[in-house]
């Protein structure tokens, strides 16, 4: 998947969801650089970003 | 001394909860979460025959820390150590052991008890259950 210039962690998810439909059924965290996303954040080149369903550890 | 670790050797509880103790301590309360065979889903009784737990492991160990750091700040606490295992394990194998020293008992199994729940809400560790007939990925207890 490619990105654009100064797209938001929120847009990212979006555009994710957009190519794999099946995900919106989810409930998904999203994270930068390991840290949880607010939503906010603007995504850099090189930054690193995981999209995850909720934890289950324990 | 703090610790959070992840490993993929058999946890043994005794030491996890040895390493936290200090001099000025009085009490240690340990966790030791296992791997349970019978579970109720839906008014049913499904019985596990073994368990897969999965890590985004930097993330983890950073979401860890910051459980540590937090509890040692809200909590009269000394020292806090977690590990949790990942990888497969048997029944009634450990898959996580919190370990909290403290003056005194009450602040240690109040640090213990957030911090478990804060572990299983915040920190990216996932677990499989695996059947005779099938397996799930868990949903969880909350989400972050």
């Amino acid at each position: 998947m490619s990105l654009t210039a100064e797209m938001t962690t929120r847009e990212v998810l979006a555009k994710l969801i957009d190519e794999f439909p099946a995900l919106s059924r989810m409930k998904l965290h999203v994270s930068l650089n390991q840290e949880y996303a607010s939503g906010k954040e603007i995504v850099k080149d090189g930054d690193e970003i995981a999209v995850f369903t909720a934890v289950s550890g324990g | 001394m703090d610790f959070y670790e992840l490993t993929t050797d058999v946890l043994e509880v005794g030491s996890v909860a040895r390493r936290v103790v200090p001099p000025e301590c009085g009490a240690t309360v340990t966790l030791d979460g296992y791997a349970r065979r019978f579970t109720k889903k839906d008014g049913k009784v499904i019985e596990t025959e073994y368990l897969v737990y999965e890590a985004y492991e930097e993330m983890a160990l950073k979401e860890m820390w910051k459980l540590v750091e937090k509890a040692k700040t809200d909590f009269a606490i000394s020292n806090v150590g977690i590990v949790h295992r990942i990888g497969r394990l048997e029944i009634g194998e450990t898959s996580v052991v919190i370990s909290v020293a403290a003056a005194h008992r009450r602040d240690a199994f109040a640090a213990c008890e957030w911090l478990i729940k804060e572990l299983k809400r915040t920190v990216p560790i996932w677990k499989k259950e695996v059947y005779a007939d099938g397996e799930a990925w868990s949903e969880g207890e909350a989400a972050a």
